[in-house]
C-alpha cells in the first residue's frame, strides 16, 4: 500500500528536445526556465537525486518507487548514460522498494541500441504521437518545421517488432478526426492509449472556442469512447476513460487531470532543482520552481519551503464556480493548468468545463450510473476505508 | 414477410467488430472489482502519476 507521504519522480534527464511542438508547455508557452538549465543531467546530480529518493522512500515506507525519465527528449541524454541511470536506480533503491522505471519519449531516436537498453533494464515505454501524419505533423514538428510522424512510427515499429509493450500519449487536437486518430493508434499495435486535454488557460483559450465551438474536446473524445465501448475489450486501455468510469463508480482518479487529487510525484530538473506540477509551466514563467534542489534538500522539505506547491500537492480548493456543479466531487474543476487565469489564478472552472460535463454525461449514460449512485458508492468506499484504518494496529 | 430494420440509435448501436467480451460488457464489473480491492485495502486509491507519462 502507498503511504500518504509516498512520492514518485519525474526526472528531466535532458532539458532540450529535437522536436519543437507548437503547443509544448516546456518550450513554447509561458515558462522559459529551460534556457538556463544544463542540456543533460550529470551523473553527480543523478546520484544526489537517488540518495534523496532513497532517504524519502525509507521515511515514507512506500513499497514501490516509480522513476519516469522525461524531458525535453530523454534519449538526448544518450543510451550509455541512460543505462547507467537505470542501473544506479535499481542498485541504490532495489533493496528497499520495488523500482518501476518509465521513459516518455517522442520515439524519433529509438534504434536497436536503445531497445536493448530499455529491455535490459525493464523500462516501460511511452511514445508521444498525436495521430496519423496529416494530424500529428500539424503540431509535432522538428526545429525546421518538418513533421515527426514517420520517424515516430519507425520507432514504434521497432518496439512492436521486438515485442516490447508501449503506450501512446496523445494530445487532443480539437477539430481533428477522432476515429482516424484512434484507429491509427490501434493499427500501430498500441493497446494502451492516453488522450490529454491541451494545456490552454483562460488567457489563451478564446481562439479555440471561436473556431471550434464550446465542446471541441468532447466532440473529439466521445466518438472514441463509443468506438472503445462498442468495439474493443478492456484489454485496450484508455487511461482517461478508465478514470472517468472510476470516479463515476465512486473511486478516486488516478490521474492528476481529474478530481484534483493529492499529487504523489515531484519533478527533478537537469540541474537537480525540484519542480512542482510540470504543466503549470503553461501558466506563468517560473511558476513550477520550488526553490529547492536535490543537492541541498530532502523531498520532505517541500511542504515547509513552498506553501504554494505544498497546496498544489495536497489539491487546491475547489473553484468557487464549481461548488454547485453536480460533478464537483468527480471532476473537481479539472486539471490545474486549465483552471488558470492571470486575473483569478486557479479559482476558475477548467477551460474544458463544458467538454468535461458532456463527457461525464455521456459516460454516465453508457454505464447507467446516476449522480445519486455515485454518491452512495463514494460514501460506501469511504466508510470501508475508515473501517480499515480503525482495524489496523497503530 | 419482411420488416425494415430501424436505424440503430446511439443507445442501441451494434458492434461492428467481432470482439468478445466488449468494454460495454466489462467496464462496470472491472471497476467495481478494482474499487472493492481499494475498500478492503488490497489496492491504492488516488492519483499516483503525472499525466504526461
Amino acid at each position: 500500500m502507498r503511504s500518504e507521504s509516498s512520492l514518485n519522480y519525474i526526472v528531466k534527464i535532458a532539458s532540450r528536445c529535437n522536436l519543437n511542438c507548437s503547443y509544448c508547455y516546456v518550450y513554447n508557452q509561458a515558462d522559459t526556465s529551460w534556457r538556463e538549465r544544463p542540456a543533460v543531467m550529470s551523473k553527480d546530480t543523478f546520484n544526489a537525486m537517488i540518495e534523496r529518493v532513497r532517504r524519502h522512500a525509507l521515511l515514507s515506507g512506500q513499497e514501490t518507487v516509480t522513476i519516469a525519465f522525461h524531458g525535453g527528449e530523454p534519449t538526448l541524454a544518450g543510451s550509455s548514460r541512460f543505462a547507467w541511470m537505470c542501473a544506479t536506480a535499481r542498485e541504490r533503491l532495489g533493496d528497499i522498494a520495488r523500482v518501476s522505471l518509465l521513459v516518455q519519449t517522442n520515439g524519433t531516436r529509438l534504434d536497436s541500441t536503445w531497445l536493448a537498453v530499455l529491455g535490459e533494464h525493464d523500462v516501460q515505454v511511452g511514445v508521444s504521437l498525436d495521430g496519423p501524419k496529416e494530424i500529428n505533423d500539424l503540431d509535432r514538428v522538428d526545429h525546421k518545421g518538418r513533421g515527426s510522424h514517420d520517424a515516430v512510427v519507425r520507432g514504434i515499429a521497432l518496439l512492436r517488432d521486438a515485442g516490447m509493450p508501449f503506450k501512446i500519449l496523445s494530445v487532443v487536437r480539437p477539430g481533428a478526426d477522432p476515429l482516424r486518430t484512434h484507429h491509427h493508434f490501434l493499427e500501430l499495435g498500441c493497446t494502451s492509449i492516453s488522450y490529454l486535454l491541451p494545456a490552454y488557460t483562460h488567457d489563451t483559450i478564446a481562439p479555440v472556442r471561436a473556431e471550434l465551438g464550446p465542446t471541441p474536446c468532447a466532440d473529439f473524445l466521445i466518438p472514441i469512447f463509443d468506438d472503445w465501448w462498442f468495439n474493443s475489450s478492456i484489454d485496450v486501455s484508455i487511461r482517461e476513460f478508465w478514470n472517468l468510469g472510476r470516479v463515476i463508480m465512486g473511486g478516486s482518479s488516478q490521474l492528476d487531470t481529474l478530481g484534483n487529487p493529492p499529487l504523489h510525484f515531484v519533478c527533478v530538473e537537469t540541474d537537480g532543482s525540484l519542480q512542482g506540477l510540470d504543466k503549470l509551466r503553461s501558466c506563468e514563467d517560473g511558476l513550477t520552481d520550488m526553490a529547492l534542489s536535490v543537492h541541498d534538500a530532502d523531498f520532505g522539505e517541500i511542504a515547509q519551503a513552498n506553501p504554494f506547491h505544498a497546496a498544489v500537492m495536497k489539491g487546491l480548493p475547489l473553484p468557487s464556480g464549481c461548488r454547485a456543479c453536480p460533478e464537483r466531487d468527480t471532476c473537481a474543476g479539472g486539471h490545474l493548468p486549465n483552471r488558470y487565469s492571470r486575473a483569478r489564478g486557479f479559482d476558475n472552472p477548467s477551460v474544458w468545463c463544458a467538454d468535461l460535463l458532456a463527457l461525464f454525461a455521456h459516460v454516465r449514460a453508457r454505464m447507467g450510473v446516476s449522480h445519486e449512485e455515485t454518491a452512495l458508492r463514494r460514501s460506501a468506499l469511504r466508510q470501508a476505508r475508515e473501517r480499515l484504518v480503525v482495524a489496523q494496529p497503530s | 414477410m419482411s420488416h425494415a430494420q430501424p436505424q440503430a440509435t446511439i443507445e442501441e448501436r451494434p458492434t461492428s467488430v467481432d470482439v468478445e467480451p466488449r468494454v460495454q460488457d466489462q467496464l462496470r464489473d472491472a471497476l467495481e472489482h478494482e474499487l472493492v480491492a481499494v475498500g478492503d485495502g488490497r489496492a491504492d486509491d488516488g492519483a499516483f502519476m503525472f499525466t504526461d507519462t
